[in-house]
């Protein structure tokens, strides 16, 4: 009889145990539940600050007619590098996700410094980058 | 990549851009460049055809990124632009205190993506649908509206149409509705941009003819002389 209480006893706590981990499985506390639905396999900038940039490329250098981002990528944790076309040539925009634009640079004559700046970028990409020419928001 | 080139390389496929029947018959092949979560499984997994199919059949509306919504946008373009984001599926209209209408859409699937910059050169309301020469060819279905077939809840392009011109010619791309509205976040036409009719119809109220319409698409084939 004893053994049939001890038996009893302890399969109710496993049961009590198991339905606890089912329902902290059913259960999502606000961070950790999944939020977004949808995302993207590859990040590309959001298109107000790839318009930034061309919008930019525009001001900067009048003669360029049409001005058309044509890619871009995150480059570290918060800038995103746009590649821009014209009718006058090719651009490189480097820009925060706070629409800071930290470089533009027309691609032909940046290839170098571009390597430069990208290595500076990724290694400061623990902390802040620091805006370094025009705020453009 | 100049407009002759453009036109080349996309040949007769481009001329399908009527979109409708065509995207019905495709395959799911460069239309998983989305992920979406599965709550079932508790995983990233790419947004397919057959997946965005099941989850609008199972939800009955579009996951919520692609419902349409105001939003932030901070940008030097006036309002009244339009702005398509082919990458995360979005079209933004611009409006004013640094605002746009997002607007859920489905873009071309690989090798139907195009990037450029038009205008909006006229609007139709149940517009008509005329399938191009080598889709009659070959497809029996097609082949029945040869001669065009008339607006309604059946035709592919749904219950609006903005065409698009570049430097007053029609680029035969169109910003329209459709029958399948769970296609959207695709990457799934011929090169059309697919709105559901209830946000094309809300489009279609807001936009002007003349309206400037920048199309924003990684990788994609020039369309204008940029």
């Amino acid at each position: 009889m004893t053994e049939y209480r001890v038996t009893k006893t302890v399969f109710t706590s496993l049961l009590s145990i198991i339905a606890a981990s089912v329902l902290a499985a059913c259960t999502t506390t606000g961070s950790s539940g999944p939020k977004p639905t949808v995302k993207q396999a590859v990040e590309t900038a959001p298109a107000d600050l790839q318009l930034a940039c061309s919008s930019e490329v525009a001001t900067r250098f009048p003669n360029s007619g049409n001005v058309l981002p044509l890619s871009s990528n995150l480059l570290g944790a918060d800038v995103f590098r746009v590649r821009i076309t014209s009718q006058a040539g090719s651009y490189v925009c480097d820009i925060n996700r706070g629409g800071v634009i930290v470089s533009l640079l027309p691609a032909a004559q940046s290839t170098d410094q571009l390597a430069v700046d990208e290595k500076a970028i990724e290694k400061a990409t623990d902390g802040p980058v620091k805006p370094k020419e025009v705020k453009f928001f | 990549m100049k407009r002759r080139n453009f036109l080349q390389m996309t040949g007769a496929s481009a001329t399908l851009a009527t979109a409708g029947l065509l995207p019905a018959l495709a395959s799911d092949r460069g239309a998983s460049e989305s992920l979406i979560y599965d709550t079932e499984r508790l995983q990233w997994v790419p947004y397919s055809k057959r997946r965005a199919y099941r989850y609008f059949k199972q939800k009955g509306q579009l996951p919520k990124e692609f419902i349409r919504q105001v939003v932030p946008f901070k940008t030097a373009e006036a309002p009244g632009t339009i702005i398509i984001d082919g990458n995360k599926h979005f079209l933004y209209l611009v409006q004013d205190n640094f605002t746009a209408m997002r607007y859920g859409i489905g873009v071309g699937r690989e090798g139907f993506g195009w990037a450029g910059i038009v205008r909006i050169g006229r609007t139709a309301e149940w517009p008509r649908w005329t399938p191009p020469a080598e889709m009659v060819a070959r497809d029996p279905l097609a082949a029945k509206w040869a001669g065009g077939m008339p607006g309604g809840p059946e035709n592919p392009l749904g219950a609006r149409a903005l065409y698009l011109y570049e430097g007053g010619r029609d680029t035969i791309y169109r910003i329209h509705g459709t029958t399948e509205p769970w296609s959207i976040g695709l990457n799934i036409s011929s090169g059309c941009i697919r709105l559901t009719n209830d946000d094309v119809t809300d489009l279609y109220s807001r936009a002007k003819v003349g309206a400037k319409v920048i199309m924003l698409l990684q990788g994609a084939a020039l369309l204008t002389g940029v």
